[in-house]
């Protein structure tokens, strides 16, 4: 189940939007255990199935009590990089604490964290010899009220934003890792009753399971077997860890880390803006109850990391989260392009532009700031740009380690330092803390020149916020009516060393306040210790402490009020010291970061921590301060160039936790969430309108798009066949009749039988004429039934025409009429059609032609002359068939034929011709006559030379030609396979 | 009237010219399918479907039905000495109804059509199959008996032969049967398919006859009608 951020509705697990209102939801953020698998609700400190402890936050390796190395702790903790603040934000406009609350620090989850984590500063000691140093004894260059606290949990509670549904999946996720030791460390309340949590490594180490991935390792079988090799020698849960880091390569970091922590306190550089070479993520936490505080990797130089403070007693710490990395400008300035660890990806087209813009780039911070420019990154750095620049000489000196105060509430989370105020503070031991400033001191020795003069100044700083802030405390304590979260606050400023705040490295104001009061800080502090500034617990100040000149006595009334009152009640970073911050004209606000432009009325009273400084600090001139200060100038450059550059681009996220925060994302908001159409911005309306006049133009004349089709090529190839045709059939027509037919030899062919058998019939005889062909054969038909007729006629036979098709009896009319015409003495009988096909073939053989059977003239059969010689088929001296198709010479052979003992002959078509011939052989037929060739025969036989002998020779020239196109198709048909 | 009709359609009068006329002018209509599907064939194609239909509808009315009609008038007047005759010729009028009603399928009394079509496929096929016996399968199978020592023909022998081998062959030639592994099956199956395969070239060269013979029958049809075209109609040709 997913509780929507904004209305709290159950959503289903799976949801990714909001049921109710639609609002983008974060996936689960469930922790599955590493043991049993079993998913268990965030937060919660041991899996409720088998009770295995859940994976510790990062913040877990913040614990302070355990007796890990400082070497470990980078490892344990990732920062998560806030907006870096400009200068210029020490007097931004205050915000909703919760609007505003961020994360400081982070598991070490994404890849480029832990690249940090692991990569060793390039430059430890002199890092920073092509730059000027800042000061020559500046005390901690973080110069960050760090509300210190001995209990890492606490640290963790400050550090981490409070479990809330406006958290993002990440946010929630470090909450429940650091949850867990919170709810293990808070009940303590106490520094000896909080046992010593350990990391997330050392737990997984003491298990055995060789799972280093939250220290960035990757355990080899090698490194297994030399663990397992090792196990007799270790005996604590640190050797372990040391042993695994050693194995994993990480030593050599984690030990360029911890010197940097070492020098951190006194000589660490003041952090800068993104432009300028930043700090890294850095858990800059005070070292109080024990050495084991756990520091943030830190993957710049030692000379720009973020140094922890040993921080008055009075004064309180801010937990630094860290700007963008260094490395990448370090890189950059060697050419080499690598931007991997700023998460860019560099192309070949920005490589173009960069080199394109090699000759306007001057410094550094200017390739740097282009670089981001190219990979989209400078949002950072305009956040800080953006923010209005506060001259350095214009932040009294005093003010120094409370301007500290107030940067941490706007980029730590505010929430988390409501807590802090909520819950007691735990006391950091004065030992550890001493521990501490030696091992500072030492390593400020070990530093740069510039590196001591920032670490001076820091101290300074540090030195006179403390004083100041507990002569505030007391002032508050004297306060009659105090509300709770002041009282608490006031409490958590009384006692300095036991809160811790967090601050952002990333604001170059702080860094650079510091550096540049840095002189002067010495005697304010010491002016300010003098009057009640030392620590409460032992009354008394450290070493370096007293080694800060004290303040000048003028110095003091120049604090502005609003400091003050911030350094009193809002260290801790609720809303309420942002309220206290001047007022700040529109374009200042403008140029704000968006989550340091939420309206001050929004901070709850609740929340606001009534700031009252009991004694108004007199506003003291920067200018006056610092007059020896020099600041170098990639530092000038970077934060007038941080100013100057701004994304227009730059996207706001209006929804969602990080609401407010620009720079998010824009394009997976834009796909994550679900949004309704725009209405049309003035460009697409041109598109628009040009694609509508695109529409409106007349059209123009289109090519002829037509292709030869067949439809064009009229003549076609087949058509030069049918001409070749007709002109074989034509031509032969012209010949004259004594000269047609000249190759027939109708003495050898088959139709001299046929002959025979008509010459075979008597006079005044009957013949049976069958007319069974269709008017598309009687052009075929035609001259051989002429030619029988003619024949019989001249032979006086009498002629009895049936037929079998309807059409028969028409075209037996025609030619019997045309031949009675010739002959009026020739007697015929057109009887007409006989129905019934085999049947009336068969009912014809077998009985003849009933009586009243009409003819063809309409008289019955027995009406006609011939009716009285003709009683059956028996009577007939021959039956002729004249067949236009196969079935009907077969139904007359089958029905007929064997009927009957009349001689039969047949004219068929010479189609029919082949299936004739076998009746012939089979003495079936007496003879056969083959369609206009018979004829042919025939008439020459006859010597009634006519329509057939006169179109025979065409028939023969036809048939020749088809016989030679195929052959010369083949032909070619052979020769093109043959090629092929 | 009769002599002006018979003027008019006598040989050689109007009715001839005009049918002179109309047959060449049907003729170019189906001639000008060589060109294209021309809506002149198509004319000239409905004019002849529509022409044969009515002219063999009116052929049966004229010869089929009227002279039933008329017999059956003559039955029933002469009854009832003629009831007979008359039983015997209103059992193919009922049929003939009965076919009628398979114009009318969902009518119930369409499966009285059955009966017409029964009597039809019976006679049909008991004139076929008497048919194909005695007018087809006996007489061929008789005119293959040849002797290849005929009397009358020297070389008479060679064409029975040729008749003999090309019949067994065109036979063989339809053997589908799976060879035996004995050797005179084997042997048996090779000789057959030998034969059988000279079989199959008597069939091809009987099929390239009917073929040649069918391209001869429509190339007498297309020089008859230039013929006709150019001697009936032009006169061109004498």
């Amino acid at each position: 189940m997913i509780y929507c951020p904004h209305c709290g509705t159950p959503n289903k697990p799976n949801s990714k939007f909001c049921k109710n209102c639609a609002a983008l939801l974060s996936p689960s953020t469930d922790v599955r255990c590493p043991i049993c698998g079993m998913m268990n609700p965030q937060g919660a400190a041991t899996c409720e199935n088998c009770g295995t402890r859940l994976s510790t936050s990062a913040a877990g390796a913040l614990n302070a009590t355990d007796n890990s190395t400082p070497a470990d702790a980078p490892e344990q903790i990732a920062p998560f990089n806030p907006p870096p603040l400009a200068p210029e934000n020490t007097e931004s406009e205050p915000h909703d604490a919760p609007t505003s609350a961020r994360p400081t620090f982070g598991r070490a989850s994404s890849e480029w964290l832990r690249r940090i984590q692991k990569t060793p500063p390039p430059e430890t000691t002199p890092s920073t010899e092509p730059r000027e140093p800042i000061a020559e004894s500046a005390p901690d260059s973080t110069a960050a009220p760090a509300v210190t606290s001995t209990d890492e949990s606490l640290t963790q509670t400050s550090a981490a934003p409070t479990p809330s549904e406006d958290n993002t999946d990440w946010l929630r996720a470090l909450d429940a890792e650091q949850g867990t030791t919170k709810e293990s460390s808070l009940p303590a309340q106490s520094i000896e009753s909080v046992p010593a949590a350990s990391t997330l490594s050392e737990i997984k180490l003491t298990r055995d399971d060789y799972d280093y991935s939250d220290i960035g390792g990757e355990v080899t079988d090698e490194m297994k077997t030399q663990l397992e090799a090792s196990a007799s020698n270790l005996t604590t849960t640190e050797d372990e860890v040391e042993l695994a880091r050693r194995l994993l390569g990480l030593s050599a970091a984690a030990e360029i880390v911890n010197a940097s922590q070492n020098v951190s306190p006194e000589t660490a550089s003041p952090t800068t803006d993104a432009s300028a070479p930043t700090i890294t993520p850095t858990d800059a936490i005070t070292p109080t109850a024990t050495q084991a505080t756990q520091f943030e990797t830190v993957s710049l130089p030692a000379s720009e990391s973020v140094a922890h403070v040993e921080t008055p007693d009075s004064l309180p710490i801010v937990e630094q989260p860290t700007t963008t990395p260094t490395l990448s400008e370090i890189k950059l300035t060697r050419d080499d392009y690598d931007y991997s660890d700023i998460g860019g990806e560099v192309t070949d087209e920005m490589k173009t532009q960069l080199e394109a813009s090699a000759s306007n780039l001057t410094t550094t911070e200017d390739e740097v700031e282009l670089a981001r420019r190219l990979l989209g990154l400078d949002i950072a750095a305009q956040a800080a740009s953006t923010l209005p620049q506060a001259p350095p000489a214009e932040i009294p000196a005093p003010l120094a380690s409370d301007a500290r105060i107030e940067t941490p509430t706007e980029t730590a989370t505010p929430i988390a330092v409501e807590k802090i105020a909520d819950t007691s503070v735990q006391v950091a031991p004065p030992a550890a803390r001493e521990t501490i400033a030696d091992a500072q001191s030492e390593n400020q020795e070990e530093s740069a020149d510039w590196l001591a003069a920032v670490a001076a100044a820091s101290t300074a700083v540090v030195a006179g916020a403390a004083l100041d802030s507990h002569k505030a405390q007391h002032d508050a304590e004297s306060a009659a009516e105090t509300p709770t979260e002041a009282v608490a606050a006031q409490e958590i400023v009384s006692q300095p060393s036991k809160a811790e705040i967090v601050q952002p490295i990333a604001e170059t104001s702080l860094s650079e306040t510091v550096s540049e009061q840095a002189p002067a800080l010495p005697k304010e502090a010491e002016a300010e210790g003098s009057t009640g500034g030392a620590r409460p617990d032992t009354g008394e100040l450290p070493e370096w402490v007293h080694e800060i000149p004290p303040p000048e006595a003028g110095e003091e009334s120049t604090t502005p009020e609003w400091v003050k009152g911030i350094a009193v009640g809002a260290a801790i970073g609720s809303a309420a010291y942002l309220s206290e911050l001047p007022e700040l004209d529109e374009s200042e606000r403008e140029d704000l970061p968006d989550w340091l432009r939420e309206p001050v009325a929004e901070a709850t009273p609740d929340a606001t921590v009534p700031a009252e400084p009991t004694e108004e600090p007199s506003p003291t001139e920067t200018p006056e301060l610092v007059p020896a200060l020099e600041l170098p100038s990639w530092f000038a450059n970077a934060t007038v160039g941080a100013q100057a550059t701004r994304d227009p681009f730059e996207t706001i996220e209006t929804t969602g936790p990080l609401a407010g925060v620009s720079g998010i994302l824009p394009l997976a908001v834009a796909i994550a969430e679900p949004h309704t159409l725009t209405t049309p911005t003035p460009a697409r309306s041109d598109g628009g309108r040009i694609f509508q006049t695109i529409l409106a133009e007349p059209l123009a004349t289109a090519a002829s798009t037509r292709t030869p089709t067949a439809s064009t090529s009229f003549f076609k190839p087949q058509h030069l066949l049918y001409l070749i045709l007709f002109l074989a059939a034509l031509i032969p027509l012209f010949l004259p009749l004594d000269q047609a037919g000249l190759g027939l030899d109708a003495s050898k062919s088959p139709t001299a039988l046929f002959y025979d058998q008509l010459q075979a019939v008597p006079a005044d005889s009957t013949v049976l004429l069958a007319f069974d062909y269709t008017p598309g054969q009687a052009v075929e038909l035609d001259p051989a039934a002429r030619a029988i007729v003619n024949e019989l006629v001249s032979r006086q036979a009498n002629v009895i025409a049936i037929s079998s098709n309807p059409n028969g009896a028409t075209i037996a009319q025609t030619i019997l009429g045309r031949a009675h015409e010739a002959a009026p003495q020739f007697t015929f009988v057109n009887v007409g059609y006989i129905p019934g096909n085999e049947a009336g073939l068969r009912d014809l053989a077998k009985g003849w032609l009933p009586a009243n059977r009409p003819t063809a003239d309409g008289t019955a059969w027995s009406a006609s002359p011939l009716a009285t010689q003709v009683r059956g088929m028996d009577d007939l001296a021959l039956s002729v068939v004249l067949v236009g198709d196969e079935n009907t010479l077969r139904m007359w052979m089958e029905q007929v034929e064997p009927n009957i003992t009349t001689p039969i002959i047949a004219a068929t078509s010479a189609f029919v011709e082949p299936q004739a011939r076998n009746y012939v052989n089979a003495k079936q037929l007496q003879g056969s006559l083959r369609g206009l060739t018979g004829a042919a025969e025939l008439e020459l036989l006859t010597n009634t030379a006519g329509q057939a002998v006169k179109t025979v020779d065409s028939l023969s020239l036809v048939s020749l030609t088809l016989a030679g196109i195929i052959i010369a198709a083949n032909v070619l048909w052979l020769m093109r396979r043959g090629k092929k | 009237m009769d002599s002006l009709f018979n003027s008019v359609c006598a040989t050689g009068g109007f009715c001839d010219t005009l049918g002179i006329w109309l047959a060449a002018l049907l003729t170019i209509f189906v001639f000008s399918y060589l060109i294209h599907d021309t809506i002149l064939f198509r004319i000239a194609s409905c004019l002849l479907i529509g022409t044969a239909i009515g002219f063999v509808s009116a052929v049966a009315i004229r010869n089929v039905l009227f002279p039933l009609a008329a017999r059956l008038l003559e039955d029933i007047f002469a009854l009832p000495g003629s009831w007979l005759v008359l039983v015997a010729d209103v059992i193919p009028l009922l049929l003939g109804i009965s076919l009628l009603m398979k114009l009318a399928p969902n009518f119930r009394g369409a499966t009285f059509s059955n009966l017409g079509l029964a009597y039809l496929f019976g006679i049909g096929a008991a004139l076929a199959i008497g048919g194909a016996l005695s007018g087809a399968l006996v007489p061929q199978l008789r005119a293959t008996m040849l002797s290849l020592a005929p009397q009358d023909q020297d070389l008479g022998w060679i064409n029975n032969l040729l008749i003999v081998v090309g019949t067994l062959g065109a036979f063989l030639a339809f053997r589908f049967i799976q060879p035996g592994n004995r050797p005179w099956q084997r042997a048996y199956d090779l000789i057959t398919k030998g034969w059988g395969t000279i079989g199959r070239g008597f069939i091809m060269i009987a099929f390239g006859a009917i073929l040649a013979s069918l391209i001869a029958a429509r190339v007498s049809a297309l020089v008859g009608q230039l013929y006709f075209l150019f001697h009936d109609w032009l006169g061109i040709i004498r």
